[in-house]
């Protein structure tokens, strides 16, 4: 259904000063707190350059706080988060791309304006914007939809743009939280061979907040397991790589005796963590 | 709006003016008293080179001009205020109390000091008008989400950014509710500054009309008037469909950009 991609990753300038030197994203001790409640209590991270980490835990848990925090979007109450050598929070929004699980689209806008905004911010005309895109929009299998409204787009269609967009951002920390959340179950398994053969293309730090504890063993090399509020880190699971691409290899991933023990690990903790 | 949109709202006018007619002619009502349709459209016409054509000239260009001042003093107010919390909170409240002040007090003393000419009238009107952009503005400015903007700080987006790329066009649908709104109030405040002191435009012929029983002359300035009013009207919501088409109907068109 998606065509893979055979040319270069250059779609986008790559003399990038931002890129990673070494280690990643680093949480020490980091806790924020909402009036009386404790979103988030005391997380240790350590997500090393060119690293996937999965996060799932119980709703509610602060896992979105949490990225909200290391995206520089907002402060911790208390420890220190560290992007590629950036502590401060505008040095970390430099750093992160983020993509809620709401497409947040721009209904005025087409599917091309939609993705070049990133490149409109940074002061590129829109018809330099639109050159330097179109590749991308070619790569993501977008190209046809290219003038069409978000309105007029399936739910899956929107979540490729939307990513379109964060990855046009050019940043090397991709923060996604629950990008598929939304879709059905046939279309969430779709971009997920989908986004994996993106990042094993064009290698970012990726942290992935989701509640599908297979998604996060199907994209990441690292899952975490947070716990109910306050959120802790409670449980750290190593996900070997496995080869292959599309719905075949996912598949027979999932049969994989292996996979099913590690998916009952995390389900395990995930359940205690409760 | 297409012609069969509009069917309901020209048979209703069409009854309405029926029996008006009806009604005046059976009953004999005296002229002066109550003018049938049909002697308004006369007058319409005989005075059109005298007196109306003149007086429409003169009223068309307080409530265009007055219009046009107040979206601008409106739009500019209202992004002013939504940058700025310390204004918001220095000038909000002034600028109800403004809206609690009578025109009808307010223009004659706009009459003494600026005399016959077209600045009290364009004040008056731009005075009743800018209130509901301002507050459309305002409105549809706060009420932008707040997950788009947290986006847009992530994709590399400063201030100004932010406020021309989502801010601005998401608040389009709300500061159009008050144009609207305000193209419905223009007329009233050239009306109010003609009355209180003019030497032409409609509000001065129906003043002078009124006591001279010329109430066809009245009514024929009424149907003037509210002819540009529903052209205004009309304007506003014609730019409104250009500029903001994926609020009233995302899906109806094809492929537009």
């Amino acid at each position: 259904m998606f065509a893979r991609r055979s040319s270069p990753p250059t779609a986008l300038s790559s003399s990038d000063p931002l890129q990673p030197v070494g280690t990643g994203v680093e949480l020490r001790g980091v806790a924020k707190r909402f009036g009386q409640t404790d979103a988030v209590a005391g997380a240790d991270l350590t997500i090393p350059a060119h690293s996937r980490l999965g996060i799932v835990g119980p709703s509610g848990c602060g896992k979105s706080t949490l990225l909200s925090m290391i995206c520089g979007l907002t402060d911790p109450d208390a420890g220190t988060v560290d992007v590629l050598g950036a502590a401060d929070a505008p040095g970390r929004l430099a750093r992160c791309a983020w993509m809620p699980q709401r497409d947040l689209l721009l209904p005025w806008r087409g599917v091309l304006a939609n993705a070049r905004i990133p490149l409109e911010n940074q002061g590129l005309s829109r018809r330099e914007a639109s050159r330097r895109v179109q590749p991308l929009l070619d790569r993501f299998g977008l190209a046809e939809f290219a003038d069409h409204r978000p309105a007029q787009l399936s739910g899956g269609l929107r979540q490729r743009v939307s990513f379109l967009r964060t990855v046009a951002a050019d940043k090397p920390v991709l923060l996604l939280d629950e990008p598929f959340g939304a879709l059905d179950s046939i279309t969430r398994a779709d971009l997920q061979d989908w986004l994996r053969a993106m990042l094993a293309d064009e290698p970012r730090t990726v942290v992935l907040v989701t509640h599908d504890v297979e998604e996060a063993l199907l994209l990441c090399d690292r899952v975490v397991v947070m716990s109910a509020r306050p959120g802790r880190i409670v449980a750290s699971v190593d996900v070997p790589p496995y080869a292959g691409t599309g719905a075949a290899a996912r598949r027979a991933r999932l049969a994989d005796p292996d996979f099913v023990a590690l998916r009952d690990t995390v389900l395990a903790h995930l359940e205690s963590a409760r | 709006m297409t012609a069969t949109r509009l069917w309901p709202s020209i048979l209703v006018g069409a009854v309405l003016l029926g029996t008006w007619e009806f009604v005046t002619r059976v009953l004999h009502v005296e002229e002066y008293i109550l003018p049938a349709p049909d002697q308004v459209a006369t007058t319409l016409v005989d005075r059109w080179d005298s007196t109306l054509r003149s007086a429409t000239w003169v009223t068309l260009t307080e409530i265009v001009l007055g219009f046009a001042l107040s979206v601008a003093a409106g739009l500019a107010l209202g992004c002013a205020l939504h940058f700025s919390a310390a204004a918001r909170r220095a000038l909000y409240p002034l600028l109800i109390g403004s809206q609690t002040i009578p025109i009808v007090v307010l223009a004659p003393i706009l009459a003494i000091i600026f005399g016959y000419s077209i600045t009290p009238k364009l004040i008056l009107v731009a005075l009743i008008c800018f209130f509901p952009v301002v507050v459309g503005t305002l409105d549809g400015l706060a009420s932008v989400d707040p997950e788009l903007v947290r986006m847009m700080r992530t994709l590399h987006g400063r201030r100004v950014a932010i406020f021309t790329r989502v801010e601005f066009p998401a608040a389009l649908p709300s500061v159009f509710t008050g144009l609207r709104l305000a193209a419905a109030y223009a007329a009233t405040g050239a009306v109010f500054g003609e009355y209180s002191g003019a030497s032409d435009g409609l509000g001065h012929v129906m003043r002078q009309g009124v006591p001279q029983l010329q109430s066809a002359l009245v009514f024929a300035a009424i149907v003037l008037l509210t002819a540009m009013s529903v052209a205004l009207f009309a304007l506003v919501h014609g730019a409104e469909r250009l500029l903001v088409p994926w609020h009233r109907n995302p899906t109806r068109e094809g492929n537009t950009r």
